[in-house]
């Protein structure tokens, strides 16, 4: 493509003319504790806070944190494609307050990726909600992360967008930490889900498809383990588990239709011990199916029917 | 250093920084070269552990900002707070003195979570004893963190804790790695558990009607006398330890299950006991260990007890 050719040169002109192109988009945009959001946020004049290098950078672009420090005042609404990450051995802190989401993603068709960054909420400030709250469809990327002790939940993504998140913590989230609704495909693995009220919860209250597997990972907390819902006809809803832990939560793998819609919660190879409800099945179209090679232990009941899959 | 000063120069012209600073700071910051006389800011951050809690807010972190020992006694933390060290740093803290390193006795549920930390012991001083204690019905989350070398125990849990390790390790320490007494809770995950000189988890139940409950995935625990244990010795108590995907290796006793009184239970699936004196060790009429069938034993001495069948489901 020419365009996209044109644009490259575009972008590695600007990057090679660094620190005297304010205006140019940036391929790689800078920020540091020491930034100013007055500077054109090259490597030699880096800006400071997330939406100045959100302006600087070109769409598909990266955003690189230098140093340990906090780099948003307010919600960062992301409108466009970009790889936003803090250098190894920074904490890339986003905070979420005053009511909003650390970031708030509602374009769709993007590609965005968050690599090596913590979002949490600031202590003794007016609360905020979630850390990434996605409506648009938009792909997003979640890698070597930290969500803790957020009001709302870790991650939402309501619509037809993507999840792929790995090597992440969420932690002592006041909501689940993973929640999708109406159409989001989630894809965890080795992750760990811990302490939040709710690990992966995915709703269908519209005629869509929502999808969520887990691998390798660990689920602790309140609420639900792994949850698929649905209230409405044509709503399917599936949650896979492999590989994975869940323990300690009141509901491990639930599935549960409001008697309309399909909802599925299916396990293998996985560890579900010390939960209240094993399983909680409940509503027509609604199942929990097993592998048959699953560890169950110490849980104190169930509810309804954990169906068998045959491994193949 | 430069980059250090930098930023504490850089933030504090941040109005987050500074709005935060009056009404107890939403993150508080340690260096090397702090001062506990300054209030914890970036740009004048403290040096040891007890002021930067006295000047957190509730639920807020503490930064610790270089490489260098954060305490000289133990510390008590008393409110919810996240406590870490930034990457590529060794935010240490040390138990000696006869007293652990953290203790926290609080019982107003608080959720604390240490991330990146080494506990260990201070070599020539008075000996302290464990790396943390929990005392009360707080939640504890420890993740990429080291505990080593402390004369007493890795963790010790008990009157309802719930405790998780994540990506943690838990190394050379004279008692247990880990312990729970009574109805506390834990999770072990992707941890190691070496050459600890008691062993790997110690579930004690002692609260009747009540368990103290663990699950162990991912992990690795190696050398010492028990891999894992599920002790009980009250009538009603109980304690039960699950174990998947792990590793459990050249131990005294790989698999633990005690009930003088009381029930005891150790399941496990998808796991490695290898080179272990003993694979498993069942000890009373209440007490079980289950295999899922699926489990790798090889080169263990011989065991004690019954090895009960869990049906995988």
């Amino acid at each position: 493509m020419s365009l996209g050719t044109n644009l490259l040169r575009l972008a590695v002109a600007a990057a090679l003319c660094a620190g005297s192109s304010a205006q140019a988009q940036l391929f790689r945009a800078y920020l540091i504790s020491t930034g100013s959001d007055a500077n054109p946020c090259t490597l030699p004049a880096p800006c400071r806070l997330l939406p100045a290098a959100l302006n600087a950078v070109a769409s598909g672009g990266e955003i690189w944190m230098l140093d340990s420090a906090n780099y948003n005042t307010g919600t960062v609404t992301i409108g466009k494609s970009v790889s936003i990450l803090a250098v190894p051995g920074a904490v890339g802190s986003i905070v979420a307050l005053n009511g909003g989401p650390a970031i708030s993603i509602t374009a769709p068709n993007l590609k965005v990726a968050l690599r090596n960054v913590v979002i949490a909420p600031v202590a003794g400030a007016t609360a905020g909600t979630h850390g990434v709250q996605m409506t648009g469809a938009s792909s997003l990327i979640i890698e070597n992360s930290l969500f803790a002790n957020l009001p709302g939940r870790g991650v939402s993504i309501v619509g037809n967008g993507t999840l792929k998140m790995s090597d992440t913590i969420l932690r002592d989230n006041h909501g689940p930490a993973i929640y999708l609704q109406n159409g989001a495909l989630a894809t965890i693995s080795t992750s760990q889900l811990i302490g939040n009220f709710g690990g992966v919860n995915a709703y269908g209250t519209t005629a869509t498809t929502t999808i969520a597997s887990i691998s390798d990972s660990v689920i602790s907390g309140w609420g639900e383990g792994a949850s698929a819902s649905t209230t409405i006809a044509g709503a399917t809803v599936r949650v896979s588990v492999s590989r994975s832990t869940i323990e300690h939560t009141p509901f491990a793998l639930q599935s549960t239709t409001s008697g309309v819609g399909a909802a599925e919660v299916n396990v293998g190879s996985s560890l579900i011990v010390e939960n209240g409800y094993a399983w909680y099945q409940n509503g027509n179209g609604s199942s929990v199916v097993s592998l048959g090679n699953n560890q169950f232990s110490g849980n104190t009941t169930s509810v309804g029917a954990k169906s068998s899959m045959a491994p193949q | 250093m430069f980059l250090t000063n930098a930023l504490r120069i850089a933030l504090a012209s941040s109005a987050l920084v500074c709005a935060a600073a009056q009404a107890g700071l939403f993150r508080a910051y340690l260096a090397a070269d702090g001062n506990d006389a300054n209030p914890c800011t970036l740009a004048a951050p403290c040096r040891l552990l007890p002021a930067a809690l006295t000047a957190v807010a509730d639920g807020g972190e503490i930064w610790m900002l270089d490489s260098a020992n954060y305490n000289t006694a133990t510390v008590t933390i008393d409110k919810a707070v996240s406590i870490l060290a930034v990457p590529g740093v060794v935010g240490s803290i040390v138990a000696l003195n006869g007293g652990p390193a953290i203790v926290i006795d609080s019982t107003d549920q608080p959720i604390i979570a240490l991330r990146n930390v080494v506990i260990g012991p201070v070599a020539g001083a008075a000996a302290g004893s464990d790396g943390v204690q929990v005392n009360a019905a707080a939640t504890l989350t420890i993740e990429k963190s080291v505990i080593a070398n402390l004369p007493g125990y890795g963790v010790r849990v008990k009157n309802g804790a719930t405790l998780k390790v994540n990506k943690t390790v838990l190394r050379n320490n004279g008692n247990f790695a880990i312990r729970l007494d009574d109805y506390s809770r834990a999770m072990v995950s992707g941890s190691q558990l070496l050459g600890n000189a008691a062993g790997g988890v110690l579930a004690y139940g002692n609260y009747s009607g009540l368990a103290a409950t663990v699950s162990i995935s991912d992990s690795v625990i190696s050398g010492g006398n028990y891999g894992v244990s599920a002790y009980a010795d009250l009538s009603g108590a109980a304690a039960r330890i699950s174990i998947a995907r792990s590793t459990i290796e050249r131990t005294s006793k790989a698999l633990d299950s005690e009930a003088s009184s009381g029930a005891a239970e150790v399941s496990f699936g998808s796991s490695l006991i290898a080179d272990n004196g003993q694979s498993w060790n069942v000890f009373g009429a209440s007490a079980k260990v289950l295999s899922l069938g699926n489990n790798q034993l090889r080169g263990n001495g011989a065991p004690l007890g019954v090895l009960t069948p869990l049906a995988p489901q």
